[in-house]
């Protein structure tokens, strides 16, 4: 089993130099000395672009060289997808997923999906920035039994807001478990029953454990 | 700072500069600005500090900045992003960051890296088909696992058939 941290340094050299083979190589190199999907996703890809973002504090990474590394991660993670998706089985629990309104940033909750699927679940991923009309209108038609909304900065925090109040509004009684992840939620967890959502979870093994224990 | 001054020290050059040029006291204050950063933001500049202009993400990297003055470790011209909050959004905006000295005090200069704004719906458009080609691919993964999975099962119940032909 490789040394997550060693994986982690060589991943985010890769993504300094914008070098997407070798990002994929190493990768494909510590996937195959057995690196588990969950370590791979938490401790190499989420710790690598928090340092890139810290990086850009350092005003030693640009924002267009912080889009790259994003974009890299994600191919990556499409690339590993076929190991993390498991067949949903009949009565699997469903969920929808989606990105505040104007947020880009769903790295973290495209993890979170799919280490979801891997558990079995039924996950609809609308991506970045979706309108809460939209949101609402796949939860009307699918009646997941829950949600999970993404906010990565405090000024998105209100579309948050309107979103989860559309989703009650429109499912009353039966609304679903409503999930909420981002940086704002690391810093103040009770900002989630503020805005109206049922919990929080600081990564997505966290998210997907919370989820296995409220939802039925 | 000469608050006699405030308002009128920018160079006319800098005046007619086709992006914002500020001028700064050592500690962050505006003193000068060539009204472009006014009509981005929708509010006045000059005689407020630069991090109040700033979304919250933004302001210990100015602070950074500032900072390395006293460090003596601020390269001439270095270029610094910051996101603004704008009129109804945020605005990532470049500046290249001069310091120098107006008679003893010390300034600083923040201009505006001309952005190429041909180029921001072609980011645009490439971050989307990025999106599209990721989302493709796993699709396609997807796919291939219940390929595989479906010949499994027929491998499998080719073998049971055969099995069943021969015990007859």
């Amino acid at each position: 089993m490789p040394d997550a941290a060693v994986v982690r340094n060589s991943y985010l050299a890769a993504l300094r130099a914008g070098d997407r083979r070798r990002a994929f190589a190493v990768v494909e190199d510590a996937r195959g000395q057995g690196l588990d999907v969950a370590a791979l996703y938490l401790d190499v890809l989420q710790q690598s672009l928090r340092e890139v973002g810290r990086l850009w504090q350092e005003n030693e990474m640009t924002v267009a060289e912080e889009h790259l590394a994003t974009a890299i991660t994600q191919m990556v993670m499409a690339r590993v997808h076929a190991d993390v998706a498991a067949d949903v089985t009949q009565g699997a629990r469903s969920l929808v997923a989606a990105c505040a309104d104007t947020e880009r940033h769903d790295v973290g909750l495209r993890m979170v999906c799919d280490l979801l699927e891997r558990d079995g679940w039924d996950v609809a991923y609308l991506g970045a920035s979706v309108p809460a009309e939209s949101l609402v209108h796949l939860v009307r038609e699918r009646r997941p039994d829950a949600v999970a909304l993404s906010a990565s900065i405090a000024p998105h925090l209100p579309q948050l807001g309107t979103m989860i109040r559309c989703v009650r509004e429109a499912t009353g009684d039966a609304a679903p478990f409503i999930l909420v992840g981002g940086r704002p939620f690391l810093d103040e967890p009770q900002l989630a029953h503020r805005l109206g959502a049922d919990a929080t979870a600081p990564d997505a093994l966290a998210a997907v454990a919370i989820l296995r224990e409220r939802v039925a | 700072m000469s608050e006699s001054r405030v308002g009128s020290r920018l160079h006319g050059c800098l005046r007619g500069f086709p992006a914002a040029a500020l001028e700064l006291s050592a500690d962050g204050y505006v003193m000068d600005s060539n009204g472009r950063l006014e009509a981005l933001l929708g509010q006045g500049v000059v005689n407020r500090p630069f991090a109040e202009l700033l979304d919250t993400t933004s302001r210990a990297k100015w602070a950074r900045l500032l900072a390395g003055r006293d460090r003596g470790d601020a390269p001439a011209g270095e270029l610094w992003e910051f996101v603004l909050e704008g009129r109804s959004a945020l605005e990532l905006r470049t500046f290249a960051a001069v310091w120098g000295h107006d008679g003893n005090e010390a300034v600083l200069w923040l201009i505006e890296y001309s952005r190429d704004l041909r180029l921001e719906p072609l980011y645009e458009e490439l971050s989307a088909a990025n999106a599209e080609l990721v989302q493709a691919q796993r699709e396609l993964a997807k796919e291939r696992t219940r390929l595989a999975r479906a010949h499994a099962l027929e491998a499998e119940a080719r073998a049971t058939a055969e099995r069943a032909v021969r015990l007859r």
